[in-house]
């Protein structure tokens, strides 16, 4: 049976502040999501209710039909890391991992043990005493080893230098083609993870802006550069995000498909097409325009 | 392999064209295993899905065909069709833009036909 | 559970140090180790319930597992914990007796025994009502931190409320009788209130 996970109107309110609201969408199958969104969008309370952290205030998340919140037979399978308060843990690594290897089926201790040298993570140390970076490492160590079928990442990067960034990204991809799995990662270092991703989902202000393929997420706009007055045809009656010129050289972003009539005209002029980065795309798309 | 990928057109396109370059060139001969979607996942820390996107278009075009739990190879005939299709391209994008050059700086045909010759001598010399 | 061996082992120390000094000054200080065993043994099922909220739901509910499995294994556990408190303060007390029998120094420490409660009334009856209290305090420190949990307010008005039926216990309630059925009752009260209070609530991420 393919996993599904699905959001069915969630809305999140505290003290009287909306956080997330009339959230749905449906993920189905073992892939790579980026969830989106800048702070405050939302991201950390959306997953913390697909995790059972909390319940709705209106609506639900269903994993494979079921309502997830108290369902043992769904939080067993749903596994949410994230930055957490380690301050007063006196426990070591070691134990850490025991207790995680006790609670979750698919746990793989030897991967754990392999991904700890990777990371550097001394086990015989005590949880509080480790650097923020270390912290981040074994809430990475523990959220891969465990192998659980929905895997939720909260920007669990947050602390971790560029090295260690690095390999929990290969990590993510070589752990996920060899034990195939559904894994949401939430960010806003996005031209650092796009690749990963094979869907999108954006929040803004607590609501979804968009979800879709990655590829149909990038189709959604294109870069002309070249000649300034033929940019300039082009781009006329166009929603152009960002114009950046150079001598008589133009480059226009333009929010909008590329039809096939404009790219014979673009070609025919010499204009060089280009696809714009989900980072540029993201950047757009929750801009607070002041002007609507 | 090529080393990077750039942000200029899209990734599961560059993918495509990085084997079509291999073939082209001719260090990924017919009925040879092409890389796998793991190895590729690996080497350009991108999702298998983009990849297998790529992989796919070229399947579709009959240059790579499956066997079924062994991989993709590259089909019989891939390097000719390849070649054929670079020609078309070459023609429309190459030439064609050269001669619209040349047009806007009043050269005729027969000026750049000379200066091809030309070039061509120069690199006959080296 | 390291903490509870070092509990244990430091109030037997605040004892003997006690007694040695009490001794020395001749007598001036009332304070016997099944007394002593009792307030201390209280506080510690106290402190071991008002732990057992954050932290332990926060690593419960990481794991997968349900609050509902959390609210039982918790209770269990703090059954438990008051059994073995139970035990232990029980066979101190059995073995001190022995001892300063043994020692023949009654007459220096037997009205201190005797005076102590516990001792003196029939020992198995003490007894229950030594592991019904100290589960009372297991559950009013859940209680107490279930209740900050939520807000600092509802924290204050049921410490305040567990202050009160301590109180009660221990001034109006005479008969052993009296005292267990307030116990029992008060107990089961809070542990309706505790799963309704955990039933819903919010893990903070």
């Amino acid at each position: 049976m393919t996993i599904q996970v699905k959001a069915e109107a969630i809305s999140l309110r505290k003290k009287n502040k909306q956080i997330v609201q009339n959230i749905n969408f449906t993920i189905e199958g073992n892939k790579i999501v980026g969830l989106l969104g800048r702070n405050g969008a939302g991201k950390t309370s959306l997953l913390s209710i697909l995790a059972a952290f909390r319940p709705a205030t209106n609506g639900r998340f269903l994993l494979n039909g079921e309502d997830v919140f108290e369902n043992p037979r769904a939080m067993e399978q749903i596994i949410f890391v994230r930055e957490r308060n380690v301050e007063y843990e006196t426990d070591k690594v070691s134990r850490w991992m025991d207790a995680a290897q006790q609670s979750r089926p698919n746990f793989d201790r030897a991967y754990a043990d392999e991904l700890a040298k990777r990371f550097r993570l001394p086990q015989d140390s005590q949880v509080a005493k480790l650097s923020r970076g270390m912290q981040s490492a074994l809430h990475v160590i523990i959220g891969l080893a465990s192998r659980a079928p929905v895997t939720l990442f909260d920007e669990a990067y947050l602390g971790m230098d560029a090295p260690a960034r690095e390999i929990f990204y290969e990590e993510v991809l070589r752990d996920f083609v060899e034990h195939p799995r559904l894994i949401i990662l939430s960010t806003h270092l996005i031209s650092e993870m796009d690749g990963l991703f094979e869907e999108v989902a954006i929040l803004h202000e607590g609501e979804l802006l968009l979800h879709e393929g990655k590829e149909e997420v990038l189709e959604r706009g294109y870069r002309l550069t070249g000649d300034a007055e033929a940019v300039d045809q082009l781009a006329e009656n166009k929603r152009v995000l960002k114009t950046e010129s150079l001598g008589g050289t133009k480059s226009v972003m333009v929010y909008g498909e590329l039809v096939e009539k404009d790219e014979r005209l673009a070609r025919s002029h010499g204009l060089e097409i280009g696809t714009l980065s989900l980072q540029e795309l993201f950047i757009h798309l929750t801009e607070v325009d002041d002007h609507e | 392999m090529r080393p990077t990928l750039d942000d200029k057109r899209p990734i599961f396109q560059q993918i495509r064209e990085m084997i079509e370059d291999e073939i082209v060139d001719g260090r990924l001969l017919e009925e040879s295993q092409a890389p796998s979607t793991n190895q590729l996942v690996a080497y350009y820390k991108i999702n298998p899905a983009t990849v297998l996107k790529g992989l796919n278009e070229l399947v579709d075009a009959g240059i790579l065909y499956k066997k079924r739990g062994v991989g993709m190879f590259v089909a019989k005939g891939a390097k000719a069709t390849l070649l054929n299709e670079r020609k078309q391209v070459f023609q429309e994008d190459y030439v064609a833009r050269m001669l619209q050059e040349a047009n806007r700086l009043g050269l005729s045909v027969e000026d750049v036909q000379q200066m091809i010759d030309s070039m061509k001598k120069r690199g006959d010399a080296k | 559970m390291t903490w509870s061996a070092w509990f244990v082992g430091i109030l037997f120390l605040i004892y003997i140090v006690t007694n040695a000094f009490s001794i020395a000054i001749n007598d001036s200080i009332s304070w016997t180790f099944i007394e002593g065993g009792l307030s201390s043994a209280t506080i510690f099922m106290l402190i071991t319930g008002i732990l057992s909220m954050g932290g332990f739901l926060t690593h419960y509910v990481s794991h997968g597992i349900t609050r509902r499995d959390y609210f039982y294994g918790t209770m269990l556990a703090g059954f438990s914990a008051a059994f073995v408190m139970t035990v232990i303060v029980s066979l101190w007390n059995l073995l001190l007796n022995s001892a300063i029998s043994w020692l023949n120094l009654e007459q220096n420490l037997t009205t201190r025994i005797i005076d102590g409660g516990l001792s003196t009334v029939d020992g198995s009856f003490s007894i229950i009502k030594l592991f019904l209290l100290l589960n009372l305090f297991f559950f009013l420190g859940w209680f107490i931190s279930a209740g900050f949990n939520r807000h600092w307010t509802l924290g204050v008005v049921l410490v305040i409320a567990s202050v009160f039926v301590v109180i009660v216990e221990a001034h109006l309630m005479t008969t052993l009788l009296a005292t267990s059925v307030f116990v029992v009752a008060s107990t089961a009260v809070v542990i309706l209130l505790l799963r309704k209070m955990t039933k819903r609530i919010e893990v903070k991420p």
